[in-house]
């Protein structure tokens, strides 16, 4: 995720859009003038186009995710769809030609915030798509921001402002004395297109005084950027810490997109190679080791410039960073032993992209400016006053740790999918050697992996997923605490914290609420969370599923994913198998 | 928490094991003396940055990294390197996990060199004359320090770099060539500096 604070050059948002559309549908500081047959024609076109535009932001916001129709948000979102449906002949306007309307005329302007509306929905669509069964499959880490509550309710809301402020300018039209009656009936359409526009908006207002939209929601729905993969950098010594921030946020985007591409191809894909998690897991070692001395410069710097109350959000930081590398490294030794059934020594993009947002964050821990994780003469702490000189710096560094922070979480959560994945496809092997009953000379290198390996490295990547998770808090207090442009992960993770999916099976969780540790019983709980999984990927497949439109669905973890990517159950991996036909072959 | 901790043996023992210990004692923190009071705040960061900054040391068990490098470069025949090359990645991934808690500063190249020592240790298995993995033996195991693992295992690297090249001109194929960039790799993250 990116936006936030806009450079010069960062892609478009949301809000570009919406803004354009805002000022189109907010009356003029000057009177319309009397309308005659044209322009009554004119308006009706434009009115129809805004109706059509209209009417699939509110297609859309019905089909958003759970919450979003609670209590009377599900009357002003039913009340929205009629209302911009019934508006005067707006699927046939909407093919009717452009024309051109004279330029600050009342058409123009409707017309533009169509066409505003219409721009805002195609951004927002770049982070969607629908599968050839009509169901909608995320693109970016976007989209579950964009199907939230929050953001729909925000959405809606701001709709509601823009047909209010339409419908009192239709209301003010005033017919030129000279009216013909074709043109007094179109005029009296147009008032009625008036009257349903104000019904949409009192039934905003309505739901609004049960639930109201908070202007953090708003903040953050016109931050939602394009979907656009930044372009990949390498840091040059003479990059200024500004650079290096910049490169860290946008280098945590491209490392989240590439894994969550690979992470959708788990199930078959070649590049999902022992070769890719092993480099993965040792990048994030290093970022995390990275993010630790960064915050720990911060906390110094924080210290001298009299910042006491940002100090211990960022000494939090710095220890959680700590326990981010140790249970990064624990994953990289998963991966000492374990392999996948394919082998790539060309195609690695989400494990190069962590490989890079490891070296940027060095680059900016590091005093040495060609600093690489190479064992170099110096390794010299970058000193604090030249990291962030001033608060402006700091809150730019606090930033770009959180962006480095959050991406961290979003690996483990991504990754502990991916080798969920791997493991119900059956592409997990280990090493002969690893195999305690196996200690005799064998041939092969590698046997399936057996249930409890599977079982351990699954226990190892939700335990990183928690701890990475954790991280995040310090790193946004100490963003929030200093106003930095990453702001924006914490709004959208706080929209989306409803939807969030559970790194661990809910009989897990709870076993570990009440403090079992015991593995053998983890192991067991974590198998029926599997079952249970499997189950609700059965009725998701069979669409047997069809939630009341009140009811509160909350997603069992993985269970459309599941559905979606996993086919035929996977052969039984109970026992260590030698598998005869099995050849990883180079290149 | 403002109370003030004593520094000495019990810090080193309860938070730091081992790390501690080097903190009072090491160069890079020449304020603090053993039994010196120091305020709790003060002592995390100075400790936590000591850590990061201090160069490697203590003492490691590692596998017999020069028998490894010597039974790569006595090796006669392919299968026979392949044999060895496989023990020897499996060696230095051994000796690197087993150093990466004290590697300090280091630490991102251990990590880095371990991933490309089970990728060529992988890659070497993918080989069509590969013998097989063999027995696990019980291997002799030395007592290193860091930077001497760091040493042994660029030392290692580049044997196994220099035979599995070769290798691959006279029949070992693409997986020796693999196998010798992934060493390659390995040598560069932990060769010594200068």
């Amino acid at each position: 995720m990116a936006a936030g604070g806009r450079a010069a050059q960062s892609p478009a948002v949301f809000g570009d859009f919406w803004r354009r559309a805002d000022a189109l549908a907010s009356p003029p500081p000057y009177p319309d003038p009397p309308v005659g047959a044209e322009q009554v024609r004119h308006i009706t076109l434009a009115v129809g186009r805004a109706g059509a535009v209209m009417c699939r932001y509110a297609g859309d916001i019905a089909a958003a995710g759970p919450g979003v129709r609670n209590g009377l948000w599900s009357h002003a979102i039913a009340r929205a769809h009629a209302a911009t449906t019934l508006i005067t002949g707006a699927p046939r306007q909407e093919t009717a030609p452009a024309p051109t309307f004279p330029p600050g005329s009342f058409a123009a302007r409707v017309d533009g915030y169509a066409a505003a509306l219409t721009y805002g929905r195609d951004l927002l669509h770049t982070h969607l798509t629908t599968t050839p069964d009509g169901r909608r499959r995320a693109l970016s880490d976007w989209a579950p921001v964009i199907g939230s509550a929050p953001v729909n309710r925000a959405l809606l809301a701001g709709l509601a402002d823009h047909a209010q402020a339409i419908a009192g300018q239709l209301a003010e039209l005033r017919l030129a004395g000279s009216a013909d009656s074709e043109t007094i009936a179109a005029w009296h359409r147009l008032q009625g297109a008036a009257g349903q526009l104000r019904e949409l908006s009192a039934a905003v207002q309505a739901a609004q005084w049960q639930a109201p939209v908070l202007p953090e929601h708003r903040r953050l729905l016109e931050a939602i950027p394009v979907n656009v993969t930044p372009a990949a950098q390498a840091p040059s010594p003479e990059a200024s810490v500004s650079d290096l921030c910049a490169g860290i946020s946008s280098t945590a985007q491209r490392a989240n997109q590439a894994r969550r591409q690979l992470a959708a191809r788990a199930r078959w894909s070649p590049e999902l190679t022992a070769d890719s998690m092993r480099y993965a897991a040792a990048s994030y070692v290093v970022t995390s080791f990275n993010a630790e001395t960064v915050y720990l410069a911060l906390a110094e710097r924080a210290r001298q410039l009299g910042y006491h109350t940002l100090v211990p959000s960022l000494d939090a930081a710095a220890a959680h960073a700590d326990d981010n590398r140790r249970a990064w490294l624990a994953v990289a030794h998963v991966w000492d032993h374990m392999a996948t059934d394919s082998r790539g020594y060309l195609s690695r993009p989400a494990a190069i992209e962590a490989r890079n947002l490891a070296q940027w964050t060095g680059r900016l821990a590091y005093a040495d400016p060609d600093w690489t994780p190479a064992r170099r003469p110096s390794h010299a702490i970058r000193d604090p006053a030249s990291l962030a000189p001033g608060p402006a710096e700091l809150a730019e560094v606090v930033g770009a740790m959180h962006y480095a922070t959050d991406s961290l979480a979003r690996a483990a959560r991504t990754e502990l999918r991916t080798v969920r994945t791997l493991a119900a496809a059956g592409r997990l092997y280990v090493t002969t050697r690893s195999l305690p009953e196996l200690k005799y000379d064998v041939r092969r290198a590698y046997a399936n992996a057996p249930r409890e390996r599977v079982a351990d490295a699954l226990a190892i990547y939700a335990d990183t997923a928690g701890i990475s998770r954790a991280a995040l808090r310090p790193a946004a207090e100490a963003a929030a605490a200093v106003g930095a442009p990453s702001w924006v992960l914490s709004a959208a993770d706080q929209a989306t914290a409803g939807l969030v999916i559970a790194p661990r099976g809910r009989l897990e969780q709870h076993l570990l609420d009440l403090g079992v540790r015991d593995a053998e019983l983890l192991r067991q709980g974590v198998e029926l969370d599997e079952t249970a999984q499997q189950i609700l990927s059965e009725a998701h497949r069979s669409r047997s599923i069809r939630p009341q439109p009140d009811a509160e669905v909350t997603p069992e973890p993985d269970a459309e994913v599941t559905a979606a990517e996993v086919g035929p159950p996977a052969a039984a991996i109970d026992e260590p198998e030698i598998d005869a036909n099995l050849e990883i072959s180079p290149g | 928490m403002r109370a003030a901790v004593l520094v000495g043996e019990d810090l080193a023992g309860s938070i730091a094991a081992g790390t501690g210990a080097r903190l009072c004692a090491g160069p890079h923190s020449p304020a603090l003396a053993r039994g010196d009071w120091i305020p709790w705040p003060r002592l995390r960061w100075t400790w936590r940055r000591a850590r990061l900054i201090a160069p490697p040391g203590g003492v490691t068990s590692s596998p017999d990294l020069p028998a490894a490098a010597s039974s790569v470069l006595r090796a006669e025949d392919i299968p026979a390197l392949l044999g060895a090359a496989y023990r020897a990645f499996e060696c230095a991934l051994q000796a690197l996990r087993g150093a990466e808690d004290r590697a300090g500063p280091l630490l991102p190249a251990f990590v880095l060199a371990a991933a490309e020592a089970a990728n060529g240790r992988d890659a070497v298995a993918a080989a069509g004359s590969f013998p097989g993995p063999g027995a696990v033996l019980a291997e002799a195991v030395t007592s290193l320090a860091v930077t001497d693992v760091a040493d042994q295992v660029a030392e290692l690297s580049l044997a196994l770099s220099t035979r599995l090249r070769g290798a691959e001109t006279r029949g070992g194929g693409s997986a020796c060539a693999a196998a010798a960039a992934y060493a390659g790799r390995m040598h560069e993250l932990l060769a010594p500096p200068g």
